[in-house]
């Protein structure tokens, strides 16, 4: 019997998820079409939900004790995937790819497509999608298969995630990344009536930190009024137990943002406090 | 034995009153179906929609769908299910408990799919979008491969075992 490939995501969905996992070792071609699958999805993210106790994330699986070479060994799937299928997975910390809706209606590369975003303030599927689902992770990027991308989010609290890598060093793109990242972030705030929103920053670029300076002056310049605490953790990228963890006073002006890799957590209270 | 299709439910002998969307399959042949029935099918709706057909009398004026994809053998298929479907509810993709059949309707699923080979039939659900029959051939190959060993299923699919032997050790 020839198998029709385009519709193997539904068989798959019909199965035990112990005969999706068998299928994979049938044939090497089983593996796109099994990783796609809706119960392959909630599968994993509910094994990177479990291993991470409160966190379904993949530093906390990491945390465990397991590197990410040893789940892909077992899993015999790559980074990317892993976060694809965190994103496909209708589990409750359900997350959506901002970028990859951008990609849908822009065709375009990292860059355009989260200034697209940007500029059409969350427009359209995305907007919508944002509404009806609320996720606990929005991930802007396409860099997303990097471990130290992801980052805890407390399933009980609404949250967002808004992670830029990479192109803003720039310095011609810089500035546009900068704004873009900005006006993300309130779109992000203002469509889903967010209360608390979190800011995932990882540092590819030797202009970064100037950015996240940039960025927290718009921020106080925006909601100087209102308490507001941040917390700046810095995850270092070789050494898993090197991590800090500072809370952050902004009206006290600190910065701390001249690191590798920071992880930038901005977190405003309810309005009623 | 192979579908008349002349004399099939959807071939376009059928009685000129009734609203029917036509349909020209992969070889060519001219089919027609019920608007009801035909209207299980997300491509025939959204092409409606695409081309602004919103009355009887534009259905009854649009040219044929092409459907290049689709076998007259499988089409034939499809317009039966679609006419024995048709007065059912939509298909609620993520609510599957508001897509129970009664006892009489799984029955008549279960003989008409029991004796098909069913690719071409899957293929086609998917291509026209006919969600319920794609979940119903689903289940139906679901059910082929369930609990069986790998080299059960490569039996049944008639696949080559692909990996080395060190990819093989690798995934134990």
């Amino acid at each position: 019997m020839d198998v029709p490939r385009e519709v193997m995501h539904h068989i798959l969905d019909k199965l035990p998820i112990n005969d999706v996992l068998r299928l994979r070792t049938v044939h090497s071609s089983f593996n796109d079409y099994f990783l796609y699958s809706r119960k392959t999805c909630e599968f994993f993210a509910m094994t990177l939900y479990r291993a991470g106790d409160q966190f379904p994330t993949v530093l906390k699986f990491e945390r465990r004790g397991r590197t990410w070479d040893q789940f892909v060994k077992v899993f015999g799937v790559n980074r990317q995937l892993v976060v694809e299928m965190l994103m496909m997975s209708s589990i409750g910390s359900c997350s959506l790819d901002v970028g990859e809706l951008g990609r849908v209606a822009t065709s375009g590369r990292f860059r355009a497509r989260i200034i697209q975003i940007c500029e059409g303030k969350i427009d359209g599927p995305a907007r919508d999608l944002i509404k009806d689902s609320r996720p606990q992770i929005i991930h802007v990027s396409q860099s997303i298969g990097r471990v130290d991308s992801w980052v805890p989010v407390p399933p009980t609290c609404e949250k967002v995630t808004v992670y830029w890598a990479g192109e803003w060093g720039s310095p011609v793109e810089g500035g546009l990344v900068e704004d873009g990242a900005y006006n993300t972030l309130i779109d992000l705030t203002e469509a889903t009536g967010l209360k608390e929103v979190f800011v995932n920053h990882v540092n590819q670029s030797k202009l970064t930190s100037e950015a996240v300076k940039i960025i927290l002056n718009k921020l106080r310049a925006g909601t100087e009024t209102r308490p507001m605490v941040y917390e700046l953790r810095e995850e270092l990228k070789s050494g898993s137990s090197s991590r800090f963890t500072w809370t952050y006073e902004f009206a006290n002006g600190r910065h701390y943002i001249n690191h590798r890799n920071v992880t930038f957590f901005i977190t405003k209270p309810a309005e009623s406090t | 034995m192979a579908p008349n299709f002349e004399e099939a439910p959807g071939s376009s002998k059928r009685l000129k009153e009734e609203i029917l969307y036509r349909f020209h399959s992969k070889e060519g042949h001219e089919f027609t179906m019920e608007k009801a029935a035909a209207e299980l099918s997300g491509v025939v709706k959204q092409i409606s929609q695409d081309l602004g057909i919103d009355d009887d009398e534009s259905i009854r004026n649009m040219k044929p769908i092409p459907l290049i994809n689709v076998s007259s053998e499988a089409f034939h298929y499809v317009v039966k299910w679609c006419e024995q479907h048709k007065t059912m509810p939509p298909w609620e993709q993520d609510k599957w408990w508001l897509n129970e059949r009664d006892e009489e309707m799984k029955k008549w699923e279960n003989e008409f799919l029991g004796g098909l080979t069913s690719e071409q039939l899957f293929d086609a659900a998917n291509y026209m979008d006919i969600k319920c029959l794609l979940d119903k051939c689903a289940e139906t190959v679901a059910g082929m491969i369930k609990g069986k060993s790998v080299e059960e299923i490569r039996e049944i699919w008639e696949l080559e075992n692909d990996f080395t032997p060190e990819e093989e050790e690798a995934m134990k």
